[in-house]
């Protein structure tokens, strides 16, 4: 059953892509197609979670039954499943805000289509265990956003496509140059094959250049500073629930392509790259917060804080532990949860004061506590109030950064926590508690867009009172992740 | 390919009549060329470094040897591409019809105007000619993809010329169904990416992998010779079917829209 | 020949370097083309170019010939070059529209929209 159950989570997008765009005309089918695909594909992904999670390691399959490393192989693990299961919920909320946001000309135009493409890139780029495919699967998951991010007809929507669309293209150039030179030093495409080849191959000018390409390219696809300039505009001049899919999903997987390269194959490389990415993380931290202080947009307070929280990720990465990757897992699974949910209430917001500016919005904690509530779920889970999500994964993180005795980025990790809760309090004092500067009062919004913002909400909370299991979860993932190169099991013990 | 390119770059500049070319020497422009010549040094020495590394081709002859006796096929790129990483050729299609759907949507479907009925201006030798070239442009394409595993061809070459011919039926402005032409290319494209994706099933009822290759009897067709019907087979003719699909409803709508925007002009004239 | 290549690989990325500098959006668009095809010929020439310049076994032989080029390099080139043309055609497009739109293909059009 092990293919069947890691083909799945690429085979049905794929194949419900297709009738998507065959039922596209019928505004019944075009609508509820989507959710209820996205409920068929987390189901595919829970059980195949529930394979892996009982398997005593990694699942192989290789595709068209070619024995690695002459085929393409998938190599699922604890992280891979889980952040199949964690794109499957995002999409299912994603699609559900959708069914009640997107009008019709929009579904018309293709969005399903698109929409269960992307899954299948990002499925696709979590599972597979070979660089070329890994392109390949990039290249689907961007031409998938690139096509979604055109639908609306919003005034700016070309503008941040636009810049969306060079920069990732520059990331693509970046990483099929570096795939190039390592294909023709090691002659082997897949990953594990790569790091047994690449050995201890340190100073070598050729390896060290296709590690700089893979840093441009996955990180400019992370929005790692000072590669996110791009993020903001692309993220807030496009529909909510595309901005929430991609806001949660997007950069996430460049990290996750990060942790896979950097963590994995190149990690012989660690002395040198541990203490980069440590300050890139820093860096990202504080960039990117301080961009959301200066901001009086919803979303775009929200993209800018997208950077921030990848810098908290990427920390964890540049400390290079067992323990820091088990608190960036677990970190990675917080925030996409949150960030999605904070986009969705965005556009609830944006529906009852039809706009994102703040100085226009406001009364919505009378006129709607319901969506108040659930607002304050995500936004205080952000900026790292106990006992939510957003608390343990930075308590995990910092306490991390202590052990390995990284004072410094400790510290800025929490500066920037308080910043982040504070950009919250004005989103917060601005929509929710300031009386509606409209004379008509608020508007109402669908219960159709809270369903998937109570859906996250109920999830955030979850993990709050499930820290412990969960976080033993994320450490076995962690080892799994470690183990994937056996050549420097013993330098990350020491 | 090069061509197709040059083709879209062509109709793209056509509709960039009066673009504001701004000079860029006046600012920054030292400091860009000297970034462009370091990073054009830099992959100069990364080449000629790359070329240095002894390299170890391991899975390449492996691949290369196993091509005839395991999969079936003497055009080892080919083999490569419908069976051994068929994984890759299934998300290429995909990106292909992706990037077609998206220019259409962005374009907001094919133009109204039917102008597909005007035919002055047309050269008749081109119209007449057509006739015959264009039918025997899609049989050649068929013979390009029956016989691309075992000699030069394969899906996408075959698709690219179905296509070509497909799009001098346009050029030629000859009376072909307009309904058909327009319902033509989405059609052909879903189609081709199902056939591609379903390929790789019937493996996984036998428990083995995704896209694993069920081969079936042999049968020979004259000019093209002995063909092993098996799933990779029905991989290359859906590659050859969304190659195909792609290509026109670019065309068609880049034209299209073109034209309708002419139109527009000519009539606030 | 290996020197010529590495060469012509360097010029493709100091032009699409120098015209992504630009602010002209068709330029950048150019300047993609370039840098993609770049990367293109250098997946190629790092896997090494093969005397022989075919990848298909002969009528009777039942392998390829010594020294024949990498086939799996020439497999990866053409999905990536037929990739770069869909994502390309789609750009092309894009910059139409947001021509049409801002009626100026000029990067400095686009950052006044930033605020």
């Amino acid at each position: 059953m092990e293919p069947v159950a890691i083909t799945l989570p690429i085979l049905i997008p794929m194949l419900l892509s297709l009738v998507a765009w065959l039922s596209r005309g019928s505004a019944v089918t075009s609508r509820w197609l989507l959710p209820a695909g996205m409920a068929a594909l987390l189901g595919a992904a829970v059980w195949l979670f529930s394979i892996i999670n009982a398997a005593p390691g990694p699942i192989r399959v290789d595709f068209g039954g070619w024995e690695k490393p002459l085929g393409i192989s998938f190599k699922v693990d604890l992280f891979a499943s889980i952040m199949v299961v964690v794109a499957a919920v995002i999409g299912f909320a994603g699609s559900l805000f959708a069914v009640s946001e997107i009008g019709r000309i929009i579904w018309r135009k293709g969005y399903g289509t698109f929409f269960f493409l992307l899954l299948a890139g990002i499925n696709g780029a979590f599972l597979t265990n070979d660089l070329f495919n890994l392109f390949v699967w990039f290249e689907v998951m961007l031409m998938a956003s690139f096509a979604m991010l055109v639908l609306g007809r919003r005034r700016f929507v070309f503008e941040g496509a636009t810049k969306y669309v060079v920069i990732n293209m520059i990331s693509s150039f970046f990483f099929l140059s570096g795939l190039g030179l390592l294909y023709g030093k090691t002659g082997q495409l897949n990953l594990d094959e790569i790091a047994l080849g690449l050995g201890n191959a340190g100073g070598d000018p050729v390896i060290l250049s296709t590690a700089a390409f893979f840093f441009m390219a996955f990180g400019i696809k992370a929005g790692v500073f000072p590669l996110y300039f791009w993020l903001p505009p692309a993220y807030s001049n496009t529909g909510f629930a595309t901005a929430a899919v991609f806001g949660g999903l997007l950069t996430k997987v460049g990290v996750y392509a990060l942790f896979r390269v950097f963590g994995g194959a190149f990690g012989f490389l660690s002395e040198v790259t541990g203490p980069l990415f440590l300050v890139v993380g820093a860096l990202t931290m504080v960039t990117g917060v301080l961009g959301a202080a200066s901001q009086f947009h919803t979303r775009r307070i929200l993209s800018f804080h997208i950077v921030s929280q990848i810098g908290y990720i990427v920390l964890g990465l540049g400390l290079f532990t067992q323990g820091a990757f088990a608190a960036a897992i677990f970190y990675i699974v917080h925030h996409i949860l949150v960030k999605t949910n904070l986009f969705l209430a965005a556009g609830a917001i944006a529906a009852t004061g039809r706009s994102e500016r703040l100085e226009k919005l406001g009364g919505l904690l009378k006129g709607a506590p319901l969506l108040s509530f659930l607002f304050l779920i995500p936004a205080l889970s952000l900026g790292g109030i106990p006992p939510l999500s957003g608390f343990f994964a930075k308590f995990l993180l910092l306490r991390e950064a202590l052990r390995e005795e990284a004072y410094l980025y400790a510290a800025i990790a929490l500066l920037v926590g308080v910043v982040t809760l504070f950009s919250m309090i004005k989103i917060w004092g601005e929509a929710f508690w300031k009386e509606t500067p409209r004379p008509e009062g608020i508007e109402g919004y669908r219960i159709m867009q809270i369903v998937p913002i109570a859906m996250l909400g109920a999830m955030t909370i979850t993990i709050g009172f499930m820290v412990e299991p969960l976080f033993e979860l994320s450490g076995r993932a962690a080892d799994q992740l470690i183990q994937s190169n056996p050549l420097y099991v013993e330098t990350i013990e020491e | 390919m090069e061509t197709l390119t040059l083709l879209l770059f062509a109709l793209a500049i056509y509709g960039l009549p009066g673009m504001k070319e701004k000079s860029t020497s006046s600012r920054g422009g030292l400091g860009a060329t000297l970034v462009a010549v370091l990073v054009g040094t830099g992959f100069t020495l990364l080449t000629m470094k790359a070329f240095d590394v002894q390299i170890s081709d391991a899975v390449a002859m492996e691949l290369a040897a196993k091509s005839l006796p395991e999969a079936y096929g003497k055009n080892v790129v080919n083999v490569i591409l419908v069976d051994f990483r068929a994984l890759d050729t299934m998300g290429e299609i995909t990106v292909l019809l992706i990037a077609a759907l998206g220019v259409y949507a962005m374009l907001g479907g094919y133009a109204t105007n039917h102008r597909l009925t005007m035919v002055q201006g047309r050269s008749p030798v081109l119209r007449a000619s057509t006739r015959y070239i264009a039918p025997a442009m899609i049989l050649f394409s068929i013979y390009l993809l029956l016989r691309g595993h075992n000699e030069p061809g394969g899906g996408f070459i075959g698709g690219l010329v179905a296509a070509m011919g497909a799009i001098l039926v346009h050029l030629a402005r000859t009376d072909m169904p307009l309904k058909l032409y327009r319902m033509t290319p989405g059609i052909l494209m879903v189609i081709g990416l199902a056939m591609a994706v379903l390929s790789g099933v019937p493996s996984l009822f036998q428990g083995d992998a995704y896209l694993t290759s069920v081969w079936g009897g042999e049968f020979s067709l004259p000019a093209v010779g002995k063909i092993k019907v098996g799933t990779p087979l029905f991989f290359d003719v859906g590659v050859y079917l969304v190659v195909a699909g792609v290509v026109l409803m670019l065309y068609r709508t880049m034209e299209e829209w073109q034209s309708a925007r002419q139109d527009i002009e000519n009539c606030a004239r | 020949m290996e020197v010529f290549i590495a060469i012509m690989v360097g010029c493709l990325a100091a032009c699409g370097t120098r015209l992504l500098l630009q602010r002209s959006l068709f330029r950048v668009l150019i300047g993609l083309a370039l840098i993609a095809q770049a990367a293109n010929v250098l997946v190629f020439t790092a896997a090494g170019l093969g005397k022989g310049d075919t990848s298909v076994i002969g009528a009777d032989a039942k392998a390829l010939p010594e020294g024949h080029p990498d086939p799996l390099a020439q497999a990866l080139v053409l999905t990536a070059i037929v990739i770069s043309f869909g994502v390309l055609a789609f750009c092309l497009v894009l910059l139409k529209r947001t021509h049409r739109r801002t009626a100026d293909a000029d990067l400095d059009a686009l950052a006044q929209t930033e605020s």
